[in-house]
């Protein structure tokens, strides 16, 4: 009973949008000595899922699901440190930018939003984010991807020079790479070694779930490919 | 204007204070809800007719559009601090505005006159592979089988990425001197097409304001006849890199003032509804801020990053009517399709962006964009041709007939908006020692245009 009314204020806070709400019940939740994975399960990811479809439906828009977003980063934040390591509540972590001389970031955020709707734990870094920033966030974090965007051809080659920095390091292997943005095509992706391109968002997400996996050999994996 | 430059940079140092990520998911989504509910313009939105007939509602759009403009202002990036006009103050940006514009010089000299709804007048038309990457070599030609075209009155510019076979890297000192590289390749296309007198619209590699401000003081540079490109940031931002360029080129060297912003349905700004009125507010604070004398506030459609699907071309639509029907402003529309060349999708796409846009009153239409920008060399002379010939021909049009074309030319190509067809590069569907396109896409240039015809429009 308790679970049930916990789960359904958690709910009801992250579809609101209020972190305020959400970090409250998340401290009532640790207290009250619960299933944390459950409460995450159901009153954190279904929401996000709800709200994803409502999303790609047109039934509510971008501000509406990354206010969302916050709310439930906001909980996690709270319970994420309650739960024992081997049990996972994300499916992995991303970080994710705009890259260097490109301040667009609508495209980001709706491919942020979206992972973070599929229950990847996104670290957003924010636009014109230097070569070097990738990866020391990737490495502080212990990333599971590095998603670059990019709507400037001429700041294009910006996203070869981290795959280039992660070789020079020795830290390549450690990391999924992925790419995307209006100039971003497959040629590209294939040409500067990264892991993964999507055309749209959800192609996006799509790709960065199989590579999850890790069961994936024929690298990159190419989602959204025109006619 | 009454607002000189200097008191704009006042108002971006010293305006009232937002944070980015504030401004965009409270402050802009609440403005835009705020004025959509006031004047009753939620669900007006109708798919089935893509193209604004109601008089009376364009002016109610006008009305939230302003108003959305006078609360808002434009946030500046950098100082996040919000430049902000009363309403008397953009009342008279509005007034002071030019109707009139000549650019370039002898008999290639070009006049943009202000247009009506449904205005005779045929608007200016600046086509070419616009922002396409292109490699150095292949510059020249497709800049010259673009211009072959009399109807194009002046040439949008592909863009360098290499120059002398260097990468081109925005903010470094390779973009400035692919400025000039491109400057000095652009003129020796015009000489070379025997248009010599075409003006410039900016830098096409200027990401920064490095590659624009590179254009100028060099042999053959951008001057005051030429224009110069500001593209604002969605929604409603300037910045830094955009104010350098108004006070280098606008301010200092006394250039042409062009450029737009893109609202972006399904973003900030929400539905259709929505991104036309932030496109209305955005036409009027970029007149302002950045001092532009041909302006356009232009709607983009995020699920497929174009605007030739039914929401885009309404809202377009009904913003441009709004605009053109309550002012003398000079504005532009602008194709963002996403189908590539030879391709029937392609034309189809252009047809109804283009008869749209001139129909609701535009100055001037530029473009084309075809695979949205996407692929390296994807672009030919002859989707520009096309472009060009249904802007000067759909002047007159009536809105209603523009719509029957509109609802019967969508269906041929918006299932394929996600994944579009890539269709030909240059090389593949242009004779370069002609510059003229090849059979397969001539032969399909030549069906469009019939059944164009066939549903009432008066090509010629």
């Amino acid at each position: 009973m308790k679970i049930e009314s916990l789960v359904k204020k958690l709910s009801k806070a992250i579809m609101d949008c209020d972190e305020k709400a959400a970090r409250k019940i998340a401290e009532e939740t640790i207290e009250a000595k619960i299933d944390l994975v459950a409460v995450i399960r159901n009153g954190i990811t279904e929401p996000m899922k709800i709200l994803g479809e409502k999303f790609r439906n047109f039934e509510i828009f971008l501000p509406d699901v990354m206010l969302a977003a916050d709310a439930a980063k906001e909980a996690i934040t709270i319970l994420k440190p309650h739960i024992p390591r081997e049990e996972k509540t994300d499916l992995g972590k991303v970080v994710i930018g705009t890259v260097f001389g490109d301040i667009h970031d609508i495209g980001k955020n709706i491919v942020g939003t979206m992972l973070g709707v599929a229950g990847f734990e996104v670290y957003d870094i924010g636009c014109d984010v230097l070569v070097e920033k990738f990866v020391e966030k990737a490495e502080e974090v212990e990333a599971d991807f590095i998603a670059m965007s990019c709507l400037l051809t001429p700041s294009m080659f910006f996203q070869c020079d981290v795959i280039e920095l992660l070789s020079a390091k020795g830290v390549r292997e450690k990391y999924w790479v992925l790419v995307g943005g209006g100039p971003v095509t497959p040629e590209w992706t294939r040409k500067i070694g990264a892991d993964g391109y999507g055309r749209h968002a959800d192609d996006g997400v799509e790709v960065a779930k199989i590579l999850i996996k890790g069961t994936a050999v024929d690298l990159p994996i190419i989602k959204g490919l025109r006619s | 204007m009454g607002i000189n430059f200097l008191e704009v940079l006042d108002r971006a140092h010293k305006g009232p204070f937002c944070e980015a990520r504030n401004w965009d998911l409270k402050v802009i989504p609440a403005m835009v809800k705020e004025k959509l509910k006031k004047y009753e313009l939620i669900g007006t939105f109708q798919p089935e007719n893509p193209v604004n007939t109601d008089d009376g509602l364009a002016d109610q759009f006008w009305k939230a559009g302003f108003e959305l403009a006078v609360d808002t202002g434009m946030l500046c990036i950098e100082t996040k601090r919000i430049i902000k006009f009363s309403e008397e103050e953009l009342k008279e940006v509005v007034r002071e505005a030019p109707s009139e514009i000549i650019a370039g010089t002898g008999e290639d000299r070009v006049t943009i006159i202000s247009r009506k709804v449904e205005d005779r007048n045929s608007p200016m038309t600046m086509f070419g592979p616009m922002g396409i990457a292109f490699p150095e070599e292949l510059f020249l030609p497709i800049v010259m089988s673009c211009i072959q075209y009399r109807l194009i009155d002046f040439p949008s510019l592909p863009q360098l990425y290499t120059v002398q076979g260097r990468e081109v890297r925005t903010g470094t000192p390779y973009e400035t001197l692919a400025g000039k590289h491109e400057v000095a390749l652009a003129r020796e296309a015009l000489r070379k097409g025997q248009r010599p007198g075409m003006p410039l619209e900016g830098i096409s590699v200027s990401p920064s304001e490095y590659g624009q401000l590179g254009g100028y003081g060099v042999p053959g540079g951008l001057k005051t006849t030429d224009f110069s490109c500001i593209l604002a940031i969605s929604e409603l931002k300037t910045s830094y890199k955009l104010l350098h360029k108004v006070a280098h080129d606008i301010v200092n060297c006394g250039g042409i003032g062009t450029g737009n912003h893109f609202s972006i349905i399904g973003g900030y700004v929400g539905p259709a509804e929505g991104a036309a009125i932030a496109a209305i507010a955005a036409t009027l604070l970029q007149r302002a801020v950045h001092f532009l004398s041909l302006v356009s506030g232009l709607v983009l459609d995020f699920r497929y990053m174009g605007n030739s699907g039914r929401d885009a071309v309404w809202a377009s639509s009904i913003a441009q009517q709004a605009q053109n029907r309550n002012t003398n402003m000079l504005t532009y529309g602008l194709t963002s399709q996403v189908s590539g060349p030879s391709t029937a999708e392609l034309l189809y796409e252009t047809a109804v962006i283009a008869i749209a846009d001139v129909t609701s009153g535009v100055s001037e239409m530029k473009g084309t964009r075809p695979t949205g920008c996407k692929y390296e060399g994807y672009a030919s002379g002859l989707e520009n041709k096309f472009a060009a010939e249904v802007t000067k021909f759909a002047a007159g049009l009536k809105r209603g007939l523009a719509n029957e074309i509109a609802k019967e030319l969508i269906p041929r190509y918006e299932s394929k908006l996600r994944s579009p067809p890539k269709g030909k590069s240059f090389t593949e569907c242009t004779d370069l020692r002609t510059l003229k396109p090849s059979k397969e896409w001539l032969d399909i240039y030549q069906k469009v245009k019939r059944e164009l015809i066939d549903l009432g429009f008066p090509f010629q």
